[in-house]
This record gives C-alpha cells, sequence and structure tokens, in this order.
C-alpha cells in the first residue's frame, strides 16, 4: 500500500505552515520578562529535539540490527538529566551571568574568552552537525518515498527551504538579550508531542498487528523470538554499551543545538528539575515504542525490508493510511525540529566567531550597530548551512545507516567536553590544555570516524588501528569504539598534561572561579584591573551597538571626563558579547583598554597598604589578646563581687537574726514587769536578763561600729611604749572568769621583756578575742595556752587551744566579718572577733595568722614589730 | 519572643538522595549488572528487557521524588 503523493505533501506543507503560525503567535504574545504557563512543560519538551528522525526511524534499525544497544541512546540523557543540579544548573546560572550565546561561548568564556577556542568548537561543530543535518534531510526524502513509492519529488529540498525559511523568519527577527527564542520552542514542544504521539500510535497498532501471528517468509518465526532478538545484547558488546552511553550523555551537553534549548533557553531552574524526571519518562516512553514495533516489523514484514523504515512499512502493510501518515509527520517534526534549533545555533557560531571579527576590520556601520550587519550574517549563515546539508545528502552515497551518522556526530561534539566539564570543575585548566586537546581530539576524530564515513583515508586509519591495537583484535574492534575512546582520551590527556605544565593568565583565572564557584558564590563578580578612556571605549560601543545603545549604556556612568573603570569595562564587553560573542567582544575592549598603570610611586604606595594591612592585622591580634585578658579579669571580679554580695546578704541576715534575739528577751521580760504581779525574785531575775541581754546588744553594735571604723581608717589608737607580754597576762587574767565557767583554765607562758609601740586597750581586745575564741572551741582540752616570745625580730604572742580544729570551709572567711555566716557553731556571737583582732593588729603594723589547726589543735600568732631600743641619757 | 525554628533537615535529605541517585544510576547500567540480569524471559519477554525498563522507570519515579531544589539552593 502507498498513499498519494499530492496528499503527503499537502498534509506535510500544512503542517509547516502550521508550525509557523504556533512560533508566530507565541513570538508576538509572550512577554520575555514572563515566564509563559506551562513554562517547565515547554522547557521539557524543547529538550526533545534530542529525539531526532535518527530516534524516530534509526532506533528501530538499531534495535533490528544491534538488539537492545539502542537504549543507550535513552539512557545516557537520562543519566545527565539527574545530574541536572550539579552539571546543568551550573552551566545555566553562569551562561546568564556570562551572556552566553552558544556552546562555542561558553567554552571560550572559560578559557578566558578565547577566540581561538571559540573559532575550534565553531569548526568542529560545522563538520560533526552538516552531516548531521543532512541525515535529516534525507530521512524526509526516504520516508516520503517510502510512504508513496515514488522518487520524483525533491522533498529533501523543499524540506531544507522550507526550514531555512523558517529559521531566519523567526530566529533572526532582532538580537535579545539572551539569545531566547520564544516562537521556535514553543514551535519545537509542539513538534515534540507529535512525534511521541506518532510513535506511540504506530506502536499500538504494531501490538495489535503482533497478534495475527508471522506471516510467511518474515525474519521472525514469531513475537516471543522477535523480542529475543530486540532485547540481547550481543557477545562482546560491553564496551560498545558503555562507549554509546557515554556519546548520548555527552551529547546532550555538548551538542550546540542541545545546549541552545538547555541552557540558553532556561528560564529558570525549577523547569530544570521538572525536566529532570519528565524527560527522561518522554525517552522512556519512545524506547518502549520502539519493541513492539521492531517485532512487528521482524514478524509480519518479509526478510530483507529496511528496518530504518518499519515505522512506515507496519502502519502500511497492516493498511492504515492514516496511522502511516501520521507516522510520516512524527518524523517530519523530529527532523525539522532538529534541522531549525541546529542550524540556528550554528548560525549563531559562524556569524559571532567567525564573520564577527571581519566585519570588524573598518567598515561604517548604522544606528544599529553591528546588530544589522550580525543579523544579516546569520541569515545567510542559515541558508549556507541548510545548502551544505543538502548538498551532503544529495552527493554522499547515503548508504550509511541512520543511526551510524548520528553517532559519528555525536563523537564529533563530544571532543568539546573535556574543556566544557572540566573548565566547570577544574579551576587550573589552561586555555593552552582546552585548545590543544580539542585540536587533537577532533583532529583524530576526523582521520579515525569522519572522513572514513565518507570512505576517504581507510588506509589512514587502518595504519593507525595497527599501530594502536595489538594485531589480534585490530580488525574486530568495533570502528565508532576506537574512533571515540582513542580521540576522546588523546584530547583528554593533552588537556590535563598542558594545564598542569602551564599557567592561567590572570583573565582565564578570574574566569575560571565564576565558572567553578558558579553555585556557590556570591556578591559581585570580580574584575580585571583595567581602565579605559572614555571616548575610546564610547567609539567602540557605538560601532557594535549603535548610537542609541551605545547613549543609554553609558548614560550616568560616572564623571564624563574620567576613565572608565574596570568594573564598567566588564559590563559594555557583556554587552557587546551579546553581538559578536565573548571571544569576540573580550578582543575588541581589549584594544582600548589598558592594565591600570605602575608606576613607581603606585608600587610604594601599594607597598606600604601592604604593610598597613600587616600592621593591623598584628595590631589586631593583639588587642584581641588584651581584650581576652580583660574579659577574663572581668569575668574573675563579677564572680567575687557576686561571692561578696552573698555573703554580705548572710551577714546582714546573721546580725539581725543576733540583735532581734536579745531584742525579744528585753521586750518580753519588760512587758512582764509592767502588767505586774511578780514576786519579787522573779522581778530580779527579770531585770538581770534585761541588762544582760542589753549589754549583748550594745556589745554586739559596738563590735560592728568598731570594725567599720577599723576598716574605714577611723578609729582612734593611743600608742605608747609598753610591753606586750603584760598586755598578755592580763587579758588572759580577764578571761579567766569565762574560761573557768567553760571548764578550761588559761596557762600563760611569756617572756618578760616583750617592748612594743602600740594601743594597750586594742591590744588587749585582739588578744581577749582569739583568748575568748579559744576558750568557747577548747574541746576536750583542760587549758588554753598564751605564750609570747621575741622571734624573728618580731614580738610574737601565740594563743594554743587543744580543739578539733577549724572546719576547712570557715577557712577562706576565717578573719572577714562574714566568718559567722559560714560558722554555724557559734554561740552568743556575731562571729567578728578574729575579723576585730586582724584588723587591729593591721593598724599596728602587726600581722595576725592563723599558724596551726587540726585535730591536735589550734594556734593563732599575732606578731608585732619590736619597740626600738631608747638609750637612757 | 524567640520562636525556635525547625531545622530544615528535609532539603539536605533530598540532595542526599539526588547525590546517591546521581551517582548510583549508572552503576545500574553497566555492562557487568545487566549481565547479572540476563536469565532467560518474563512472560515471553527477554528479562534483561525486563531489568533495563524497570531499573530506568524507577530512577524516573526516585527523581520525581527528590528533583525540587530546596529553598536554599
Amino acid at each position: 500500500m502507498t498513499l498519494s503523493p499530492a496528499l503527503v505533501l499537502f498534509v506535510g506543507a500544512g503542517y509547516v505552515a502550521l508550525l509557523f503560525l504556533i512560533a508566530f503567535a507565541v513570538d508576538g504574545r509572550t512577554p520575555r520578562d514572563r515566564p509563559a504557563p506551562w513554562q517547565g512543560v515547554l522547557y521539557t519538551l524543547s529538550l526533545a529535539i534530542y529525539c531526532t528522525s535518527w530516534t524516530f526511524y534509526g532506533a528501530v534499525g538499531t534495535a533490528v540490527r544491534s538488539g537492545l544497544e539502542f537504549v543507550t541512546i535513552y539512557i545516557g540523557p537520562t543519566l545527565i538529566l539527574m545530574a541536572w543540579w550539579v552539571l546543568m544548573r551550573k552551566m545555566a546560572r553562569v551562561a546568564k551571568a556570562q551572556r552566553v550565546t552558544s556552546i562555542a561561548d561558553f567554552i571560550s568564556a572559560r578559557y578566558g574568552k578565547s577566540r581561538l577556542i571559540a573559532v575550534l568548537v565553531t569548526l568542529v561543530a560545522i563538520a560533526a552537525i552538516t552531516p548531521y543535518i543532512a541525515l535529516q534531510l534525507l530521512a524526509v526524502s526516504k520516508s516520503f518515498r517510502a510512504l508513496t513509492g515514488e522518487a520524483g519529488t525533491d522533498t529533501a529540498f523543499w524540506t531544507a527551504a522550507a526550514m531555512a525559511f523558517f529559521v531566519i523568519l523567526f530566529g533572526t527577527r532582532r538580537l535579545s538579550a539572551d539569545e531566547s527564542q520564544p516562537g521556535i520552542v514553543a514551535a519545537i514542544a509542539f513538534e515534540s508531542l507529535v512525534k511521541l504521539a506518532a510513535l506511540l500510535a504506530v506502536a499500538l497498532l504494531a501490538v495489535a498487528s503482533l497478534s495475527k501471528g508471522p506471516v510467511p517468509g518474515a525474519t521472525a518465526a514469531g513475537w516471543p523470538e522477535a523480542l529475543a532478538a530486540v532485547g540481547a545484547i550481543g557477545e562482546g558488546e560491553g564496551t560498545r554499551w558503555v562507549v554509546l552511553t557515554l556519546l548520548s550523555a555527552l551529547a546532550m551537553l555538548c551538542l550546540p543545538r542541545q545546549f541552545q534549548v538547555g541552557i540558553i533557553e532556561n528560564r529558570d531552574e525549577r523547569d530544570m528539575a521538572l525536566a529532570s524526571w519528565l524527560f527522561p519518562t518522554y525517552l522512556f516512553l519512545i524506547a518502549v515504542a520502539v519493541l513492539p514495533i521492531a517485532a512487528a516489523g521482524l514478524t509480519r514484514l518479509p526478510a530483507g525490508a529496511e528496518p530504518d523504515l518499519f515505522v512506515l512499512s507496519v502502519p502500511l502493510l497492516e493498511g492504515s493510511g492514516a496511522v502511516a501518515l501520521f507516522a510520516f509527520i512524527g518524523g517530519l517534526s523530529a527532523a525539522t525540529s532538529m534541522v531549525i534549533v541546529a542550524s540556528l545555533a550554528l548560525a549563531v557560531m559562524i556569524s559571532n566567531h567567525l564573520v564577527a571579527p571581519l566585519l570588524l576590520g573598518g567598515r561604517r556601520t548604522g544606528r544599529a550597530g553591528l546588530s544589522g550587519a550580525v543579523l544579516a550574517t546569520r541569515r545567510v549563515a542559515i541558508a549556507g548551512v541548510m545548502a551544505l546539508g543538502y548538498l551532503y545528502g544529495l552527493y554522499s552515497d547515503g548508504t550509511a545507516g541512520l543511526a551510524s551518522l548520528g553517532l559519528i556526530a555525536f563523537a564529533g561534539v563530544a571532543q568539546f567536553a573535556p574543556a566544557l566539564v572540566g573548565g566547570l570543575f577544574w579551576r587550573d585548566a589552561t586555555r593552552e590544555g582546552a585548545a590543544l586537546g580539542l585540536c587533537a581530539g577532533a583532529a583524530l576524530w576526523l582521520v579515525t570516524l569522519l572522513l572514513p564515513s565518507f570512505g576517504v583515508g581507510v588506509s589512514l586509519l587502518e595504519g593507525l588501528r595497527a599501530l594502536l591495537l595489538p594485531a589480534s583484535v585490530a580488525q574486530s574492534v568495533d570502528p565508532l569504539v576506537f574512533g571515540t575512546v582513542t580521540s576522546l582520551t588523546l584530547n583528554t590527556v593533552v588537556y590535563v598534561a598542558l594545564s598542569l605544565l602551564g599557567r592561567s593568565r590572570p583573565l582565564d583565572a578570574l574566569q575560571a572561579t565564576l565558572f567553578v564557584d558558579a553555585l556557590s558564590r556570591g556578591g559581585p563578580a570580580p574584575t580585571l584591573r583595567r581602565s579605559a578612556d572614555r571616548r575610546d571605549l564610547m567609539r567602540l560601543t557605538r560601532r557594535v551597538l549603535g548610537p542609541v545603545e551605545a547613549h543609554r549604556l553609558f548614560d550616568g556612568e560616572g564623571d564624563p571626563g574620567a576613565p572608565v573603570d574596570g568594573a564598567f569595562l566588564a559590563k559594555v564587553e557583556r554587552e557587546i558579547a551579546l553581538t559578536v560573542g565573548a571571544g569576540s567582544a573580550h578582543a575588541l575592549v581589549t584594544r582600548v583598554a589598558t592594565g591600570e598603570p605602575l608606576t613607581v610611586e603606585t608600587a610604594i604606595a601599594v607597598l606600604g597598604e601592604t604593610q598597613e594591612a600587616i600592621r593591623l592585622a598584628r595590631d589586631l591580634g593583639v588587642r584581641s589578646v588584651a581584650l581576652e585578658r580583660t574579659a577574663e579579669e572581668l569575668r574573675e571580679a563579677n564572680d567575687a563581687l557576686t561571692t561578696l554580695l552573698a555573703e554580705k546578704d548572710v551577714f546582714l541576715s546573721r546580725v539581725s537574726h543576733e540583735m532581734r534575739t536579745p531584742l525579744t528577751a528585753v521586750r518580753a521580760f519588760a512587758e512582764l514587769l509592767r502588767e505586774g504581779g511578780m514576786d519579787e525574785a522573779r522581778q530580779e531575775r527579770s531585770l538581770e536578763i534585761i541588762v544582760r541581754e542589753t549589754a549583748r546588744l550594745t556589745r554586739l553594735l559596738d563590735d560592728i561600729l568598731d570594725l567599720s571604723r577599723l576598716e574605714a581608717g577611723r578609729a582612734p589608737l593611743n600608742l605608747a611604749r609598753l610591753n606586750a607580754g603584760d598586755v598578755a597576762r592580763r587579758a588572759a587574767g580577764a578571761m579567766e572568769g569565762v574560761a573557768e565557767h567553760a571548764g578550761v583554765a588559761i596557762a600563760v607562758d611569756v617572756a618578760p621583756e616583750l617592748p612594743v609601740v602600740a594601743d594597750a586597750d586594742r591590744l588587749m581586745q585582739a588578744l581577749v578575742n582569739l583568748i575568748s575564741n579559744a576558750v568557747k572551741f577548747h574541746g576536750d582540752a583542760p587549758d588554753v595556752t598564751v605564750s609570747g616570745a621575741l622571734e624573728d625580730a618580731m614580738v610574737v604572742l601565740r594563743v594554743t587551744d587543744g580543739g578539733h580544729g577549724i572546719d576547712p570551709a570557715i577557712l577562706p572567711h576565717l578573719f572577714t566579718k562574714f566568718a559567722g555566716a559560714v560558722e554555724p557553731h557559734n554561740p552568743g556571737g556575731a562571729g567578728l572577733g578574729l575579723a576585730i583582732a586582724r584588723e587591729i593588729v593591721t593598724v599596728l603594723g602587726g600581722s595576725l595568722n592563723l599558724e596551726r589547726t587540726g585535730p591536735e589543735g589550734t594556734v593563732f600568732a599575732l606578731k608585732l614589730p619590736p619597740a626600738p631600743v631608747t638609750v637612757q641619757a | 519572643m524567640n520562636v525556635p525554628q525547625r531545622p530544615r533537615r528535609a532539603p539536605t535529605r533530598r540532595r542526599e538522595w539526588r547525590a546517591a541517585l546521581t551517582a548510583g544510576a549508572p552503576i545500574v547500567f553497566l555492562p557487568a549488572v545487566l549481565s547479572l540480569a540476563d536469565r532467560g524471559t518474563i512472560l515471553g519477554v527477554p528479562s534483561l528487557v525486563v531489568f533495563v525498563f524497570a531499573a530506568w522507570l524507577a530512577g524516573i519515579v526516585l527523581m520525581a521524588l527528590v528533583a525540587r531544589p530546596g529553598p536554599d539552593e
């Protein structure tokens, strides 16, 4: 069964007209600054230009010829999409920040905006993609012939002409800020839907066809046998499997058309997140559809039928002209979408990197600067690329399978991968490494894959294989595997080796930072220290962008008379790059820019600034240490104050308690006396208690006042020469009554002459306090000893008791007024005795220390300087 | 008033899953792994085909679950 050529032509032309309508409608209505509804889905569908006629027709052919290998073409992109968050997202951020217009621009921008690299990438892309475009045109031609049975109409020519017209119309209307083409994207998204729907329709028909069973003379005897053939990996094909997966993965990043739709056209990173699973789903459905179509072809079509055309042959065999026509439209969609975007991407690269530098040679420009000339160049380039593709198809023998031509193109663009991926993650990669690696890899790809596909240089390839491979495997190694592995390995080795041996230029290093840290760095982009004469830069900008754009750019930017700085130069360079590409823009700006002049004075100033910075850093370090020390001291002082505050509170509480006890007793007995009715003996006893408690209260207040005066240095002293031994004896005598009441004897062992200059009453007060404590805490010992002697030129008076020693908790506070606060076993005292004693001795110029304490008893030592010897006349 | 905020753990975990998926997916499709799956047929369909498509579909589903970028990305 065949279809009428007129019908097929009519439907095909109508479909292309529909594409024009869609592109026109979207291009005219979608605001460029606002994402269209379904932007993420549109983005995902636009990525599906990956599925060309090779995928549409050739995948079935590959499945029939090589089994399951066909899925590698879909698994590779799936793996890349799974890594979108670390690869494609980074590329998109860099592309936006650097105003990148193509993959050549991207790689060139990474390596110091090298024009050489941009030109190399463009040339390799032309060499790889032109046959690929020819392949699409051939596929349209072959499918038309298969559908109509006629070879008369040159469908390839008319397809090429229509596509050239379409791309020129919608792709070169203006130079947009980000090279995005919403009309074209909408059209190819629609085409992606059509080709998926068409392939699924054919697959459903194939499933229905399989149920009818095999026909005599078919290749397979039944669908299980057909599926076994389609679903197998050949012996020893593991390496080819890996290489194909790698190539298709790299194609997703390196094909100019994929870069255009995946990176340049990306407006929102969330669209990538959606595409990371939606696009693999699309590929999954395409791959699933291949299986029944291949199985139906193998069981229902006669052996020897062209597997690349099973997609059309199966519906024709089943008599379904509508599905066959739909399949033709699907194939046309696959071919045209690829041709549209690939030719546009190549045209941008050709105009920016090959032609624009020539246009800048000195011709005068109009109001739009070079924009008009660049757009005209792109139109010519599109027509040229399309014509090259058509001529290639016309004069090549056309016998190569659809898939093999596609894979050779994949291997060609894969040569961009070391420089592209390495540049995103390796800071030290250099432009020399990238350029020479690309040259070496591309040359080897040319010799091992592209030229032999034309039948050229076969002997050279044979010689190379013999040189590099052992004789036993030289003939058996797959040509694609050999060509891909050797070219990519050489490319990578040269790239890495030269990068390790060389050193980055300042601009290369700066660009490396912007690329490598694209996902992590914030703040303004660093710029080179350059300057330029404002008039020179303005003149250049007018020539490239035209006077209107140039004035808009320069308006309000700095002092009109002053040179422009590095930041503004970088801004102008980015704007110019939109028209002529990053490499050309950098070359142009470099002509008018100079590095900031470095005179001896400037060098000395820089040196001075550096030394000042070092000094400030050192000072800061020193200050930091001092501040830390001060903070530590303040912390300690604060701790001490906090402790004192707490002790003061406890002291006040204790003093209040000590005062309230006698006051309560005095009040109680005074009230009893007022009420009367007491006999005389009871009255006498009550009055005694009142007097005693009043005396106690007075003592307490006297102690507090006394201590306060001593601490403030306001206590009056009657200093006189006296014998400290006599004072000690008097003190012991004064305490005898108390001691006797406590059941302890006071032993006095004092040297006869211990002359000191002191206030006798104060000294006695101090000693009484010490003896009183000793008597109070004498424990089981029968006596308390007061001794005195002259030791080491000091008069030393000791008070010794045989008690159980002082609680260690009290020791830190022993001579403070807070001792009583931590000594709960001090009946009848406010705990001020030792504090008063020490203050007195200190005022007298001596010292009071705890000499020993423990289970054997406690010894206090009071030391005073001896009185000077007087000579009697 | 300072209200304690719940730590944002979900995006981090999603990132970890994403990294694991990115690193693990190529391994599943290595020829050595595929040869282990080549064990006859399942309802007439080669087991290798079933494995490849099932693994592929599982990868897509997992990616759909962890693809959404976090607020700090």
